[in-house]
């Protein structure tokens, strides 16, 4: 990185940190420090749940995914809108009656407390351990441009995370949050413009996306019924509708960011906001990953993306076999640049059988160059048992570090951080808030003064923060990492939101079934996902479905029983 | 704690932007997300 690019991010990060300490400044109480006090408007819980939402992980995957399979990720937020929905229906009029804190604590008024100990458990579980994958993803960035072990860049990320938060509270969070997307929207226009003006002068933004989508990178829509099949519409607008219920609905994380609405209608309209932006920003997302996947048809790609594991290659004794993979590497990119030229001349005469031949010539160049790559990548693994092989996530990091101008790849960095600090804190400072609330305050120390809660709530950050850490260091040896979060997510977010929608729409359940009944759904779905037996997007159906009926044959037996 | 307590209940009230009740806003949303359907199956035949 130059000097610019330096000075770029670093004044963006202390702007923002200060920002958000300067937001936070005063005497704080309980209530300001886990919900801002519920003073803020519409476009604060809407960019604040959106920034939750897309983490560092989002703009490093999510053009990863498009470059090696294509767009169909975008179908994972089909089932978005419709959850908002509901829960604009349901969920945010109740929280807001019952001023609860935490989305657990209805859960007792409802059921009982084993109920509600057992569901802030679960999310603290997850959240817990997704938010380490959340710290580690930015740190791969420090790694890359460093060329230093993401151990220590693992380490240094998180301890500013945590500093950030624990001095910033849910406000200073959210208003942070506002800044920071202002800035990820400005960006990654700025570095879509870019990739198109980096293309060859005869090729355009839509032949850019003709040329990727003859080699299969645009599918946004899958419309197949292959239960296997991740990403469909299917499975996007049911399978989603569940997780991306679940997940607003019944996480903290994100709960604590619409109540801290000055309103039921203003935590609603932020909701819907986001219902309406979410699924374009994610296609733009995508459709820069598509691009820089034109962009590496005409400029030859890294043998492989992740520089640190090549690098250690390099160093090693297999260093000659390397060479020699380097070597034919480039020789086949030389017959992909050449079949890409055919493509673009049968495009611009609109020739079917010359654009089928071209079609052919570039899978085929295609194959040569995963086979070679998967070579590499077998040499790594023959150097270091646990070398990291899943270079998706360093494929727009390692485009923008060397084909951007100076100052837009600080701002992009920058940009990483900024979305990476903005769903941290929301999650650090959610699992301090069921911590403390849901754990703390109900079972442990019930008559404590505001103060004391408030200082249980800082030191509750700082615990969060140190377990998030740890377990970011080992978040490396997880492949792709946006699908692992989503993966974690499915194991446990159907159960949870089958004991939230029992308890809104099934009056007749008490809280000892439903407890029962979310046992063995969680039982059920943790060997359903670990058999691998049906895609992960369904295991949130499966999951609020199985509780809705157990809960519902365990009532039933209970009142035959007591007959 | 009491703080939460004192929020006024009438505010919840309010009317959404561009539409005169909740429920047209509702619609609103489901209309686009058919919308961004049908764009992304159009976008995939034509570039397929």
């Amino acid at each position: 990185m130059s000097n610019l690019d330096w000075a770029v991010l670093i004044i963006t990060l202390v702007v923002i940190v200060v920002y958000g300490i300067y937001k936070s400044r005063g005497e704080q109480n309980i209530h300001g420090y886990l919900l801002g006090n519920q003073s803020l408007p519409w476009y604060h819980v809407c960019l604040s749940v959106m920034a939750t939402q897309a983490s560092a992980i989002t703009f490093l995957s999510a053009p990863g995914l498009a470059y090696s399979s294509g767009m169909s990720f975008v179908q994972f937020y089909f089932g978005l809108p419709l959850a908002m929905i509901v829960l604009c229906i349901t969920f945010v009029p109740i929280f807001h009656r019952l001023k609860v804190y935490t989305a657990y604590e209805y859960l007792e008024q409802r059921f009982d407390l084993n109920t509600r100990a057992l569901t802030a458990f679960l999310f603290l579980v997850q959240r817990g351990l997704s938010t380490g994958i959340t710290i580690y993803a930015p740190s791969i960035i420090l790694s890359t441009i460093l060329n230093i072990n993401t151990t220590y860049t693992t380490l240094f990320i998180g301890s500013l995370v945590v500093f950030y938060t624990v001095y910033g509270g849910t406000k200073a969070v959210s208003y942070t949050q506002v800044l920071q997307m202002s800035i990820i929207f400005c960006g990654l226009f700025a570095a879509g413009a870019m990739v198109v003006h980096l293309l060859p002068s005869d090729v355009g933004f839509v032949k850019a996306i003709s040329i990727a989508g003859k080699m299969g990178r645009t599918n946004a829509i899958d419309l197949t019924f292959d239960p296997n099949n991740r990403y469909t519409l299917w499975t996007g607008l049911l399978g989603g509708f569940f997780l991306q219920l679940s997940y607003f609905g019944t996480d903290q994380s994100q709960v604590g960011r619409y109540l801290s609405g000055s309103s039921v209608s203003q935590s609603r309209l932020g909701l819907l906001m986001n219902g309406l932006v979410k699924i374009p920003m994610q296609f733009l997302i995508l459709l820069i990953g598509v691009l820089v996947f034109t962009f590496y048809q005409y400029n030859k790609p890294p043998v492989f993306f992740n520089s640190f594991e090549l690098n250690k290659l390099e160093k090693s004794q297999y260093n000659p076999e390397l060479d020699q993979l380097k070597a034919d590497y480039s020789q086949v990119h030389e017959e992909k640049e050449a079949a890409v030229d055919k493509m673009n001349t049968a495009l611009d005469q609109d020739s079917e059988t010359l654009i089928d031949q071209g079609r052919t010539a570039l899978q085929e160049a295609d194959r040569k160059e995963k086979a070679i790559r998967k070579q590499v990548t077998d040499l790594m693994v023959k150097n270091d048992k646990d070398a990291n092989t899943d270079d998706n996530n360093y494929i727009f990091l390692s485009f923008v570090t060397q084909y951007l101008p100076q100052g837009l790849i600080g701002l992009l960095i920058a940009i990483i951080f900024l979305a990476s600090m903005g769903s941290t804190a929301s999650a650090l400072n959610s699992l301090a808030s069921t911590t403390v609330i849901d754990i703390y305050k109900r079972l442990v120390k019930k008559d404590g003064t505001d103060y004391q809660y408030l200082q249980a709530s800082r030191i509750a950050t700082v615990f969060w923060g140190v377990i998030c850490i740890v377990m970011a260091l080992y978040a490396s040896k997880i492949g792709n990492l946006l699908e692992a979060v989503n993966i974690l997510g499915s194991y446990i977010y159907g159960t949870i939101l089958g004991v939230f929608l029992v308890a809104f729409y099934v009056k007749q359940v008490n809280g000892r079934a439903v407890f029962i009944a979310a046992i063995l759904t969680e039982i059920v779905v943790i060997v359903l996902g670990w058999n691998a037996v049906v895609a992960y997007l369904w295991l949130n159906v499966i999951g609020c479905l199985l509780v809705v009926i157990f809960s519902l044959v365990i009532q039933r037996i209970a009142e035959n029983r007591s007959r | 704690m009491e703080e939460q307590k004192d929020r006024p209940e009438g505010l919840g009230q309010e009317l959404p932007p561009f539409v005169k009740t909740w429920r047209q806003f509702y619609r609103l949303l489901i209309g686009w997300l058919v919308f961004l359907i049908l764009m992304f199956y159009a976008f995939t035949q034509y570039f397929r």
